[in-house]
């Protein structure tokens, strides 16, 4: 071990290196570990780091991407290929520009982000999307910790205005070559149409890649939820308050607003409750303030689900929220120690 | 099985690794042949030596006289010379004067069967005169001086006095050793307590994971029937802290930038009981304390009983030395205790322990950037929110910092341990609250 990590500094210290410094140090982070030690105390620390972090996240995600690749085919896994390759490569070289280490969080995001297109969608446009996505959702504001939006649906929001025709109109059914239109979301919008809710949660109708096989994500987040990687303030908030809506929505207009359990269930509800909004670095600190954010993120998925001319709000709700994320810690923070006083 | 109590907010759980040395009897350590005696070993103004080098003392005579209310005597924890005055930094950033002293002569105490004093004609005003005489202070590890915890203000009204037990830390275990072997000690202790302080009720707060001893604690008060309620407590750190314990214990939460007597309550760490005991009942000043040494890369841990001003070396090879090369040495426990940078440092009246932890032990990792995880908050017993107060020491807005409520932070260390991102909380803490205590100091 002593052996190879002293080859691997000679081999950092080469001229023909020196650029790629951040990547060296990185992968004697991952292999070796730590290279610190403080002073001070506590002495010894939990068993919890930001990779365990982001290991975490991923094997939550399995379910759905596995199931997406099952739904959809082959291609999936090509998908989320071009995008670790499109984000990797704009990580990478931001950090060699920072001469920082490169960061843990875009082996999430390099996940999530095909898993929330359509399966249709061409290469090109994941290749794009994660690279716009980690460089405008991330890069640009400093990197892993000091972004304001979800990096991942940064880059869904660029490519669904830039490539509308591409991210909204064709649906592939899982299982079969069949293109759709109409997801449940849409069906209903135009038609009035309910998709049974055994049908939702097996995940046979049409939908983004990992958004359809609803048991999956449910399993995810409870792991996620269990291993307190995921606060579980937002996705309960996030998902009563669309039922609370939903509720009185359906009650005072039916023929807009869908009942509430079909629109727990449809959609990217429960994907984007569970994975997106939960995001740490883009939701709020305060416990408070989680409840909050999770109440106006479900407030706002059922108004744009409603009233606009899209069909699903959920992305559109957790970047609305992202913004208004240090304002909300600022207010609760100012409350909570104004009545500590 | 009835659920045990435990304070309500925040708290972890880190590895208790106590059965390393749990299991082993106390021990009296090997007298130094070099005493190095800090002469600021409380909170308080430091002692004033009473001592020039070239002086004989004698075990236990008093070298370092109390100068002002809060502070102590220290005493000369062996016979001998005086060697040198020295100037030493303490692991705990206090820089002293200390008293070195050369062992020579015959010991008075030492080996030597005591007698018990008589003290039920003192009063209570002569009991807390006798302790700050003695060096009696905290043993817990603030050694604040006790005479003047045992000082409520005037009509305040002492409903409970708790004997804290707990020991929360990881590793350490002589509190546990105490409670075993010197609970006639304690108890006598507290009759002494009792006589000053006039409690309505006695509380005995100890770990669940540690029976013997609640078992010990309880068959003792029934044998001699004593008005003492042994609490045992649902194991969680930090439960040892004064806060903590009470809040666990009676349910009342201490005010901010309060003391326990605001809430009618004193308590007192079970070392600092049999301190109070061997003062008054034996005469003898705080000379040498329990302690534990361990930590995986100590060949044998053991319990100690060590003459203050014992280096650390000379513990650390009583113990055989190290098994593997540690990654640091701490004076203390392993949440809130110190490193150990000269290993001539002297054992003082709060050290509690001694631990050569391994780099598998402290588990240390890299800093990466925050990611609002909100753990600190979680876990904070104080429900402060360290990530918002680290930022602002950082950003070097005291002002703004103590007004989140950085001065109520004890420093307890959860927040650091639970950071997923190891980025130096408590340190920052400590940093903004000293440099807040500076500004204020100057204006």
């Amino acid at each position: 071990m002593k052996k190879l990590q002293e080859l691997l500094h000679a081999t950092a210290r080469l001229k023909l290196f020196k650029p790629f410094a951040a990547v060296f140090e990185t992968l004697e982070g991952i292999i070796f570990g730590p290279t610190e030690i403080t002073a001070g105390a506590p002495h010894v620390v939990d068993n919890i780091e930001i990779k365990r972090y982001m290991t975490v996240a991923i094997i939550a995600l399995l379910p759905s991407t596995i199931s997406g690749i099952v739904f959809f085919g082959w291609r999936v896994l090509l998908m989320i290929i071009a995008s670790y390759v499109a984000g990797g490569i704009v990580e990478v070289a931001f950090a060699l520009i920072r001469k920082r280490e490169i960061e843990e969080g875009f082996l999430v995001t390099g996940l999530i982000f095909p898993l929330i297109l359509p399966p249709t969608a061409p290469i090109w446009v994941v290749v794009v999307g994660s690279a716009v996505g980690v460089f405008f959702g991330k890069e640009v504001f400093g990197g892993t910790g000091r972004n304001i939006f979800n990096p991942a649906l940064v880059g869904r929001l660029f490519v669904t205005i830039a490539f509308p025709q591409i991210m909204s109109a064709s649906w592939q059914k899982p299982f079969s070559d069949a293109i759709t239109t109409a997801t449940p979301l849409a069906s209903y919008k135009s038609a009035g149409e309910l998709t049974g809710l055994m049908d939702l949660l097996m995940g046979s109708v049409a939908g983004s890649i990992g958004e359809v096989f609803r048991i999956g994500i449910i399993a995810g987040g409870i792991f996620l939820m269990l291993t307190k990687v995921a606060n579980w303030r937002i996705p309960v908030s996030y998902l009563a308050s669309v039922a609370l809506f939903s509720w009185i929505g359906n009650l005072i207009a039916p023929d807009l607003v869908a009942p509430p359990l079909f629109q727990l269930l449809a959609g990217g509800l429960l994907f984007g409750a569970m994975f997106m909004a939960t995001d740490p670095v883009t939701s709020p600190f305060n416990h408070e303030s989680k409840f909050i954010f999770g109440g106006l993120c479900g407030l706002v998925t059922v108004v744009i689900r409603s009233f606009s001319g899209y069909t699903e709000g959920v992305m559109f709700s957790i970047i609305f929220m992202n913004a208004l994320t240090p304002l909300i810690d600022h207010f609760v923070l100012k409350v909570k120690y104004r009545t500590a006083k | 099985m009835k659920r045990l109590s435990t304070f309500p907010k925040g708290g972890v759980h880190p590895p208790g690794r106590k059965h390393l040395a749990h299991s082993l009897p106390l021990q009296n350590a090997s007298i130094p042949s070099l005493s190095i005696v800090p002469l600021s070993q409380h909170i308080g103004s430091p002692a004033e030596c009473v001592v020039s080098v070239g002086d004989v003392v004698r075990e236990g005579m008093l070298i370092g006289k109390p100068t002002g209310f809060v502070s102590v005597g220290i005493h000369s924890p062996v016979p001998g010379t005086v060697k040198e005055l020295r100037r030493i930094h303490l692991p705990n950033g206090v820089q002293t004067d200390a008293v070195c002293i050369e062992l020579a002569g015959e010991f008075d105490r030492l080996g030597k069967s005591q007698e018990t004093v008589e003290w039920e004609n003192m009063s209570a005003k002569e009991l807390l005169d006798l302790f700050a005489q003695m060096g009696i202070v905290g043993m817990g590890g603030a050694t604040f001086p006790t005479h003047v915890k045992f000082s409520p203000p005037k009509g305040s009204r002492v409903e409970f006095f708790v004997i804290n037990g707990v020991e929360c830390e990881p590793y350490l275990c002589a509190d546990h050793r105490l409670m075993l072997e010197k609970i006639r000690e304690i108890f006598e202790g507290l009759r002494v307590i009792r006589k000053i302080l006039d409690p309505e009720q006695v509380l005995f707060a100890i770990e669940a994971n540690k029976p013997d001893a609640i078992e010990a604690v309880m068959s003792y008060c029934r044998q001699n029937v004593l008005d003492v309620k042994v609490m045992p407590l649902h194991v969680k750190y930090p439960q040892g802290d004064e806060k903590q314990v009470l809040k666990a214990l009676t349910g009342r939460e201490v005010p901010s930038g309060g003391l326990p007597i605001d809430i009618g309550a004193v308590v007192s760490n079970v070392g600092t009981v049999n301190a109070i005991y061997e003062a008054v009942c034996l005469k003898k000043p705080l000379i040498e304390r329990a302690l534990t040494v361990s930590g995986g890369a100590v060949k044998n841990p053991a319990n100690l009983k060590a003459r203050i001003g014992t280096p650390v070396s000379q513990l650390l090879e009583e113990c055989g030395g190290f098994s593997e090369m540690p990654e640091k040495i701490v004076m203390g426990g392993p949440m809130m205790g110190f490193t150990v940078l000269d290993l001539d440092t002297p054992v003082t009246k709060g050290t509690s322990g001694i631990l050569a932890l391994t780099g598998a032990e402290i588990r240390s990792a890299n800093q990466t950037a925050c990611i609002s995880c909100g753990s600190c908050i979680s876990v904070c017993p104080l429900g402060l929110n360290p990530r918002l107060l680290y930022k602002l020491v950082d950003h070097l807005d005291y002002g703004g910092a103590v007004e989140a409520g950085l001065m109520d932070c004890k420093e307890c260390g959860c927040c650091g341990f639970v950071c997923p991102a190891h980025i130096p909380l408590v340190q920052g803490m400590r940093l903004g609250k000293r440099i807040h205590l500076k500004n204020r100091k100057k204006a």
